[in-house]
């Protein structure tokens, strides 16, 4: 098998192997934990064979998004078969411990099982991982699974906030590390951490990288003041904070920095930045841990203190990254190692404890070695561990750190970082000392009264962390035996310190630090210095900054999104007008006057004078719109608004448009004051308010507007387009009208009529789309008024006055408007057909004459009612409408079809035309072009469209 | 089917015909507007079996009209961004069929109700048919937006695809919230429509034409803001018209300064429609800024791979802005409507980050920024359905919809499938490794940086960090939390259709991470800009150095 099969394997044993269990009988709890067991120990065993050969292990896997270097590249060096066969060597101990912390209890078991198989996987994959990314995927998983863990217990909502604030730190440190990676990524090219040392990078880009990942890893490794997490995690499971908390997850930030230290030398910022994070945290949190109410909490922060020591050591590692001469601090396994071997221990006694004998406090810690020998005993075999005492492992750790920092110290520059590693590590250790003596006299003091009764439990509570702890005592006393393990791990193992009493042959300042600190310890532990149990500021960073973020949204919200349309309309449009403004004036072009030249070259003298009063009638009907009170004169004056607008139409020589205008300003008013009727009436204090910022800003922006507009439109034509390609739109149309050209795809336009030709022909396509729309909008407001409903309310309501004629359905009509009405319509409608059919040639078209017979239609609709349009049109509006798209569609069809009968097949809504003659010699004749039968469709579906609307609407009201 | 029809009459037709040409690449909405016509039709029946076949009609035009767009490969002549087409369309097509079985149930549910018991059916009174052809119309017009070739064209597609969702607020629940969302969204809606046309003006103004491209060299505004490039700036008409523009088309994606109604209107229109409005407007305006600045391209800038400078600026302020707004007011909801409004806010200013960077060297899509949106477009598409789909489907045994956190409390326990979709889409939205929004987020990083954007991508990663509070919220609930009190209350809501949406979506948002190479490769493709021959005013040719050239070309 390969290595990278063994390593896929390995990775994935874990989480395979917690699913499985998922699959077995839910009772058989101990089947179930010895399956989750057995995907650790296989990774365990699996990766131990690649030991011998990881010198020469070289990046191996398989591609996935090559372009981004996503790919499941693994490398199997010392550094990562170390950290992969910590994982699993404790995960396959975790297993069944949790199985003896929970009793077999098989519903959690069979809950957690899963759950850690995600997790040892998600870890494996960190340790192993070559790409980059690919670490980044797993290392997010590695925060899911913290996650899930944290909220184990779904009663405690403490708990349920744990994990929400570990999961939002760590995350934003998962996103630190997403950015750096992508950083050397695409400014290196680099996506491995093999090739780090290749990367060639501006200078900036290397630090940012850099500090992005030291963020991550600062989160990660719960670094002062990201750390408040980790305390917090402690309300998961005791097999849980043992496994991830202190003995494997925590470390991914530390894992993190050697890998990217190892490969990539030389950088400036590296000590600068880590020596000082990690001797902080290292001193910070180990006094914090002296000052713990709760086991689980002092444990907690004595991690935290030496997770900071770990960081000071990398950050120490980059002062000499290469030079041989001084004991290289690339490789601190043991520290790991050492870490693992007593931490771990505590935190499952620590469990133990909780479990059979209901202690969670430190004072419930009194008389323990009475109430359990073994556990008691070895808690303090622990704790003697964690202080460093000499005999341990760890005391040979502790001092292989200070030599490092020492000889740091002899540094050409930067020497103050060393001194500062030293005073740290320093009170870190006398800290736990100083917790040694207390809780050991609490242990080892008489049983108090009343202290619950101990529950007796299996061996395996307790045995794991005895096997780790001996680790500890072999590393201390024969350190020739864990040497030897080391050194298949280790590059440059600095061999004489793993020896105790090497140590004590070569007196020095390091050993003098240590024992100092020792003995200043134990003075602290039985003095009544920091014994007052309490919190620390960065319990509550997490919170503060969420209230802060919901303090800033809130102020936010009440500002902008208060649920006002008018408010949101005021933002919209006033961000519009600064954008505008801030455009204008960095452009010194915008504030001269363009010159305008057009319409004063092209017209009469008379009509521009005539054209400007019409110029000024719009405006002036435009200005008199805000102090009008009533909405029914608003909507008058905004119809005096079209008809100025029509006049200008005029002017131009427009008929088409003046007439489409006048038709629609008709309809339209119609509709404002139909739909104007429906709505309740303002208070009194609303009309009578004069707002005068308001009416200031709403000029400011019609001027901003108008400006800009005014200078898009006076750019002469020749600055804008190319010599020798076709003019501006206008006159292209008018040139091509009755020629048709080469745009048209051989339709000839055969109209005199520019705007007919426009609608039908040349933009035929979206004159069909458009009625289309217009068919959507009736459908719209049928859909949106639903069903009729007649309102009895209203109607007795009304008040008739004596004398006045009613109309149909009793609303007020003049007569003289009904008599006049008989004989306006059918002319109207005569008018209509008329200027349907003359609409290629000459003013008129369908679009028009649907107008106006939909104004002579609504008309007779206001006069004579509901039921006297029935009888006139006894179509449903929207069938009219079906029936007029059908009619435009199939004219337009007929030329794709026209070889079935012998012609050649043209596009969709291609025209043809033909001269119907009138008399003998031809002079007179009527232009028939296929057109016509798409413009009825027009005309069809405007007059069904605005009559179905309206004469909703009108129901509405009666 | 309707391809096969169509394409051998234009074959046999005068090539020359360009508009023949566009009917050849409209086959998608063309079958897409048949089933709408058809859609309305059932819909008048009075028969309730062929009334329910509805949405399965609908199912399937979009499934042909996806077919159709997957297997016309056919590009706009002289399209900056021609890929764009198939690419999108398919796309719409796909995401659209969760969309459309989303809908079941809300219009027409009190209605067939009381027809059930014995009232007798009238075809006015029902607007089942209309709402489903309200939604074609409006996916219809989304896929018009990919295919516009023209100023004009772009903005009747743009309010094809608006004009329906403003009626399908207002009528997709009975309240009077519905209705007043409706308004809300018409009124700005309008507001936006006026802006960008006002925008679009400009451009014209500028230009002297609305043609975005032309095939054959032939003028067009890309041609003439080559011709710009060439002198080294845009003019300040055009820039001005462009940046209207983008301000307009804000409203459609929902970004400042336009984004103010999106939770209100999400909150009042019923939970399908919002789920609705938060990927088929906000796509649509996505594709008309992609069209509009590919018109303008990413050669300006000291370096010639960027924006012009007015331009960028203006959409960098509104992509952090964007971010920041919509992540930070959604921390301080209780609704879980307006949660996923602001998020999809949020949303927003992340793609934005893409376009900002441009297209990249053109190579690979890590540095290819719209590649990154497209891929985006996609990753959202099926997370956002998701999420929204649970809400759906889940109501309090009054018959109210369910929208606070205190809702999805301990739904993995109670409903398993849907607790899970709400855990995996709500990963998947914060952008949680391995699924699939997470490397739509990575897309848009990896091209942030490569462009230079580094305080954008920054700003980014800060919000993705903000965003997991409220994320984790909506995780932590379902998966950690004991079902509460009002939790218990909670019934499934009789339509299959809505509990299938949200499974299929949030089984795309794990079974796509397979393909994530191949669909974002795919992104890269349809995402890659053909540099635009200026045309200056004197009628030659200027060829432009440009950086941005195109290594597939």
């Amino acid at each position: 098998m390969s290595d990278r099969v063994v390593m896929l394997l390995a990775i994935f044993a874990p989480m395979l192997a917690g699913f499985v269990t998922l699959l077995l009988p839910a009772r058989a709890a101990l089947l179930r934990t010895a399956v989750g067991a057995s995907g650790p120990l296989f990774a365990f065993v699996s990766l131990l064979g690649l030991l011998g050969d990881a010198e020469h292990s070289g990046s191996v896997g398989w591609g996935y998004i090559p372009d981004l270097g996503i790919e499941f590249f693994f490398r199997s060096d010392r550094l990562a078969l170390f950290f992969a066969l910590l994982v699993s060597g404790i995960g396959s101990l975790i297993v069944p411990y949790a199985h003896a912390y929970f009793r077999g209890d098989a519903a959690k078991i069979g809950r957690l099982l899963p759950m850690l198989g995600l997790f040892a996987t998600a870890m494996l994959g960190v340790a192993l991982s070559d790409s980059m990314l690919g670490l980044f995927v797993f290392w997010e998983l590695t925060t899911i699974s913290s996650f899930l863990l944290i909220g184990w217990e779904r009663t405690n909502p403490g708990a349920v906030r744990s994990a929400l604030q570990a999961a939002s730190i760590t995350g934003l440190g998962g996103l630190a590390l997403l950015v750096g990676v992508t950083i050397f990524g695409v400014t290196g090219g680099v996506w491995r951490f093999s090739e780090l040392g290749d990367a060639s990078m501006p200078g900036w880009a290397m630090t940012a990288g850099v500090a992005l990942i030291g963020v991550a890893a600062a989160t990660k490794s719960a670094q002062f003041p990201l750390h408040g997490w980790l305390p917090g995690a402690m309300a998961a499971p005791t097999p849980v904070s043992a496994y991830l908390h202190s003995a494997t997850m925590v470390k991914a930030g530390v894992f993190l920095l050697a890998r990217v230290v190892v490969d990539l030398e030389g950088v400036e910022l590296w000590p600068l930045l880590f020596v000082p994070l990690g001797a902080l945290t290292m001193a910070y949190a180990a006094v914090q841990a002296l000052r713990g109410a709760t086991v689980k909490r002092v444990l907690a922060f004595s991690t935290v203190s030496q997770l900071g020591l770990f960081v000071c050591l990398y950050g120490l590692g980059g002062l000499h990254p290469s030079d041989p001469s001084h004991h290289t601090l690339e490789w601190p396994i043991g520290q790991i190692l050492n870490h693992a071997a007593y931490k771990a221990p505590l935190f499952m006694l620590a469990g133990t404890m909780a479990i059979h004998a209901g202690v969670a406090n430190i004072a419930q810690l009194r008389g323990l070695a009475r109430r359990m020998p073994v556990v008691g005993w070895l808690f303090i075999v622990g704790l003697y561990a964690m202080a460093a005492g000499p005999g341990t492992f760890s005391f040979a750790a502790k001092e292989f750190f200070v030599v490092g920092a020492y000889q740091a110290t002899e540094a050409s520059h930067h020497a103050w970082l060393g001194w500062l590693a030293i005073v740290a590590v320093a009170i870190a250790a006398a800290c736990n000392a100083a917790l040694l003596v207390r809780i050991g006299r609490l242990v080892f003091g008489s049983v108090e009264e009343g202290s619950v009764e101990v529950k007796p439990g299996s061996g395996w509570m307790w045995w794991p962390a005895a096997l780790l702890l001996l680790l500890q005592v072999v590393g201390g006393i024969a350190p020739g035996a864990l040497e030897g393990a080391l050194l298949s791990v280790e590059t440059n193992p600095l061999e004489h310190l793993y020896s105790t009493f090497d140590l004590f042959g070569k007196p020095g300042l390091p050993l003098f630090v240590s024992l100092g600190a020792l003995a200043a310890g134990v003075v602290l532990g039985l003095s009544p210095l920091l014994r007052k149990p309490g919190g620390e500021p960065c319990d509550h960073l997490f919170g503060s900054l969420h209230r802060l973020l919901e303090l800033v949204a809130f102020a936010v919200v009440s500002t902008f999104q208060t649920g006002s349309i008018r408010r949101y309309l005021f933002l919209s449009i006033a961000t519009l007008g600064a954008g505008l403004l801030i455009v204008m004036t960095r452009d010194e072009r915008w504030l001269t006057v363009p010159e305008f030249t057009g319409l004063i070259d092209s017209h009469e003298p008379a009509i521009v004078i005539f054209a400007i009063l019409a110029a000024i009638f719009v405006c002036v009907s435009a200005l008199a719109l805000p102090p009008c009170r009533l909405r029914i004169v608003r909507v008058l004056v905004l119809g005096a608004v079209g008809f100025g607008v029509t006049m200008l139409y005029l002017i131009n020589r427009a008929p088409d448009l003046a007439l489409t205008q006048i038709m629609f300003e008709i309809i339209s008013v119609i509709m404002f004051l139909l739909v104007m009727r429906m709505l309740p009436e303002r208070t009194r204090a609303d009309q009578d308010r004069v707002d005068l910022p308001r009416a200031a800003f709403a000029g400011v922006i019609g001027v901003l507007v108008g400006w800009a507009v005014f200078h898009a439109g006076a750019v002469p034509d020749t600055e804008v387009r190319p010599t020798g390609s076709a003019e501006r739109l206008g006159a292209w149309f008018l040139d091509h009208a009755h020629e048709g050209s080469a745009l048209t795809g051989g339709r000839n336009g055969q109209g005199d009529n520019v705007v007919n030709v426009i609608l039908v022909d040349f933009r035929g396509y979206d004159t069909m789309g458009e009625i289309a729309v217009l068919g959507i909008a009736m459908l719209a407001v049928l859909a949106m008024l639903g069903p009729r409903r007649l309102r009895p309310a209203l109607r007795s309501e009304q008040v008739r006055v004596p004398g006045v004629q009613y109309g149909p359905q009793r609303t007020l009509v003049s007569s003289m408007l009904r008599v006049g009405m008989r004989v306006i319509v059918p002319l109207a409608l005569i008018f209509a057909g008329y200027v349907f059919f003359k609409g290629h040639q000459s003013p008129g078209g369908g679009f028009i004459a649907g107008l106006v017979a939909s104004v002579a239609l609504i008309v007779y609709r206001m006069t004579e009612g509901r039921v006297a349009l029935r009888s006139l049109i006894p179509l449903n509006p929207a069938l009219l409408v079906a029936a007029g798209l059908a009619i435009a569609l199939v004219t337009g069809a007929v030329p794709l079809v026209l070889d079935l009968i012998g012609g050649e097949a043209l596009p969709f809504l291609t025209s043809g035309d033909d001269k119907l003659y009138l008399n003998r010699d031809h002079s007179e004749y009527f232009h028939l072009t296929s057109v016509m039968f798409f413009d009825l469709g027009v005309f069809i579906v405007v007059v069904g469209a605005s009559v179905g609307m309206i004469n909703r609407l009108e129901e509405e009201l009666e | 089917m309707i391809q096969t029809i169509l394409t051998p009459m234009f074959a046999e037709t005068d090539a020359s015909t360009e508009m023949l040409e566009k009917l050849g690449f409209l086959t998608p909405e063309i079958a897409l507007f048949v089933t709408t016509c058809l859609v309305m039709i059932i819909g008048l029946s009075s028969s309730r079996s062929i009334r329910d076949t509805i949405p399965i009609v609908s199912v399937i035009g979009l499934g042909v009209a996806g077919f159709l767009a997957y297997t016309n490969q056919s590009t706009i002549a002289g399209a900056a961004l021609g890929g764009i087409m198939p690419f999108l369309k398919t796309l719409i097509a796909i995401v659209g069929i969760p969309l459309v079985l989303l809908m079941s149930g809300t219009v027409d549910r009190d209605y067939e109700n009381a027809v059930a018991r014995g009232l007798p059916f009238d075809s006015i009174r029902s607007n089942r048919g209309e709402f489903y052809a309200f939604l074609l119309f409006s996916l219809t017009g989304l896929m018009l937006c990919a295919s516009a070739d023209d100023l004009i064209w772009l903005f009747l597609a743009l309010e094809l695809t608006s004009l329906p969702t403003y009626v399908m607020v207002s009528i997709s629940s009975g309240k009077a919230k519905s209705q007043e969302a409706g308004i809300k969204y018409f009124f700005l809606g309008a507001v936006g429509a006026a802006i960008f046309l006002y925008g679009f003006a400009m451009i014209y103004g500028a230009t002297g034409t609305t043609v975005l491209f032309a095939g054959d060299g032939e003028y067009s505004i890309t041609t003439a803001f080559a011709a710009d490039l060439a002198d080294g700036a845009l003019s300040p008409i055009a820039t001005l018209g462009v940046i209207l523009a983008i301000i307009g088309v804000c409203f459609k994606i929902a970004a400042v300064p336009m984004h103010f109604y999106t939770p209100d209107v999400y909150e009042g229109a019923a939970t399908p429609v919002s789920a609705f409005l938060a990927f088929v407007p906000k796509t649509a305006g996505f594709v008309a800024i992609l069209l509009l600045l590919s018109a303008v391209g990413w050669g300006f800038g000291a370096e010639g791979t960027s924006l012009p400078e007015p331009i960028r600026i203006t959409l960098w302020i509104i992509a952090a802005l964007t971010m920041t707004f919509g992540n930070v007011l959604a921390l301080l909801q209780q609704n879980i409507k307006r949660v996923l409004a602001y998020s999809s806010v949020a949303h927003s200013g992340y793609m934005l980050v893409g376009v900002i960077a441009g297209p990249g060297d053109g190579g690979s899509i890590a540095s290819n920024g719209l590649g990154a949106v497209l891929f985006y477009i996609l990753c959202y598409g099926f997370m956002n359905v998701g999420a929204f789909a649970v809400l759906a489907c889940l109501e309090r045994s009054s018959g109210d919809e369910i929208e606070t956190f205190e809702d999805i409390r301990g739904l993995c326990e109670t409903n398993r499938v849907l607790g899970w979709v709400m855990v995996l889409c709500s990963a998947s939205l914060l952008g949680l490794p391995p699924l699939l929004g997470f490397w739509g987020k990575l897309y848009l990083f990896t091209s942030g940086i490569s462009a230079g954007e580094y305080a954008l991508v920054a700003i980014l990663g800060l919000n993705s960090a903000i965003a997991a509070f409220y994320y984790l919220k909506l995780i932590a609930g379902p998966l950690l939390d004991e079902p509460g009190e009002s939790a218990k209350g909670l019934r499934e809501t009789p339509y299959v259709g809505r509990v299938i949406a949200a499974t299929v979506s949030a089984v795309s948002v794990v079974a796509l991470v397979p393909f994530v190479n191949v669909l974002a490769n795919a992104a890269n493709d349809a995402a890659t800009v053909t540099p635009a021959q200026a045309q200056t005013l004197d009628g030659s040719e200027a060829k432009i150095e440009s950086p941005r050239s195109d290594d597939d070309a």
